[in-house]
């Protein structure tokens, strides 16, 4: 249900006084689409069917991850309504481009290619740390990262005066690396989030921490 | 220059992007003026059983959100509202004039052996391509028994699949629903109802 009419008192779109639930498409689905594509791309029993993607597919850059998480075809409905047929050239033109840029020469050298990658929690790497990183000439001194991190997340993005004006600093040692910073930030690429060196890799699965692990906690 | 051409369960195209079952394919005008514009192929809008279902008026709702028109739609619209034979007529004549294109046509009918068996020789003589179950309706056509009614139930979604794998040599293509929790269960039914 996309909204309720609060004059009507009914459902949008209203249906001379009512309204009903309907088929949700759109770029909002994506997300869903693309978990239940990659889920069925990965699976080993059902990675066997060849797979026609969809669920709010609106440019190249759509296309190509439908495509790497494993679809062989794929299909457009609301971007089309949009912004009319001739979208289409976009989408060619712009995947084409990057499957240059890329190296792959047919979709089947595209089809799948990051289906590996999708894995279960229980298989990151808990080794690895990413940190913010502000890149001061770029800041406009908004404050929405401090606010962000020092309400809800780690307190690690301290607030200073240096010079009179307002000054952001990531504390890295408070840092979790959880991306929300560079989400709420508005400036493109003034927030980055810097990977750090992995020294090894050790997911939940061997983690002492793991009460199914093999590996016993250590006392204390 | 990358091949975009792609090739899904014997289904050519000569780019992989297809217009999906929807408004935009529900008849020829559009349809011609999307193959014109370069669509790989397209999924003709579902057919269903004479007499045509009747729409509603007012069919669609947005969600917008900060400025973004259309982030989200919603579309209370059915299946096809024409009579089967024209849009099979239709199906034809484009098929015949865009053979290197993608005609693949979304069916839903009654799950009734008799139901399938009665219109997959009528689709399958326009030349199509293939076929796609529509399995994901999820208004209107659900309360009648068919749509995502279907999709929901993996039992339903085998047989049906093993129907058109019966009575046509057609790819069929089963469109799943997302609602429901599981997609592997539906995907696993078409899975074992196209004999793999």
């Amino acid at each position: 249900m996309v909204g309720v009419d609060l004059d009507a008192m009914a459902p949008m779109p209203v249906v001379d006084g009512r309204g009903t639930h309907g088929g949700y498409c759109g770029p909002a689905v994506k997300p869903i689409a693309l978990r239940m594509l990659g889920e069925i791309a990965r699976t080993p029993d059902t990675s066997v069917l060849p797979i026609s993607g969809i669920g709010g597919i609106s440019n190249w850059r759509d296309a190509a991850e439908f495509l790497v998480m494993g679809a062989t075809s794929l299909q457009v409905c609301t971007a089309a309504m949009h912004y009319g047929f001739r979208i289409v050239e976009d989408m060619i033109d712009g995947l084409s481009n990057w499957m240059d840029e890329k190296g792959f020469e047919t979709i089947a050298d595209v089809t799948g290619r990051a289906v590996p990658n999708f894995v279960n929690w229980n298989q990151l790497n808990l080794k690895f740390k990413t940190l913010a990183s502000i890149d001061q000439e770029a800041c406009i001194k908004c404050g929405l990262c401090h606010i962000a991190c020092e309400d809800t997340s780690h307190q690690a993005i301290s607030k200073t005066l240096l010079n009179g004006e307002r000054h952001y600093e990531v504390i890295d040692e408070e840092c979790v690396g959880c991306n929300l910073c560079a989400h709420v930030c508005p400036v493109d690429d003034c927030i980055t989030m810097v990977p750090q060196p992995v020294e090894d890799v050790q997911t939940w699965n061997e983690h002492p921490n793991n009460p199914m692990s093999k590996i016993p906690a250590k006392a204390g | 220059m990358a091949d975009l051409s792609t090739n899904i369960a014997g289904i050519r195209s000569p780019n992989p992007f297809w217009l999906a079952s929807a408004p935009p394919t529900d008849k020829e005008y559009n349809v011609r003026r999307a193959l014109e514009a370069g669509w790989g192929g397209v999924v003709w809008k579902t057919l269903g059983e004479d007499p045509p279902v009747v729409n509603v008026s007012s069919r669609y709702g947005a969600t917008r959100y900060n400025g973004q028109r259309m982030a989200g739609l919603n579309n209370i619209e059915l299946i096809t509202d024409r009579p089967l034979a024209v849009n099979l007529a239709e199906i034809k004549a484009v098929k015949k004039d865009y053979p290197d294109r993608a005609i693949i046509v979304s069916i839903m009918v009654p799950c009734v052996e008799e139901s399938w068996k009665r219109i997959l020789p009528l689709v399958e003589e326009t030349g199509a391509d293939g076929i796609e179950l529509n399995f994901g309706c999820p208004h209107g056509m659900s309360e009648r028994n068919m749509g995502s009614a279907v999709g929901q139930v993996p039992g339903y979604v085998e047989m049906v699949t093993r129907w058109c794998k019966q009575y046509t040599r057609m790819p069929v293509i089963v469109k799943l629903t997302p609602n429901i929790t599981n997609i592997l269960n539906p995907a696993r039914a078409a899975l074992r109802g196209g004999g793999g």
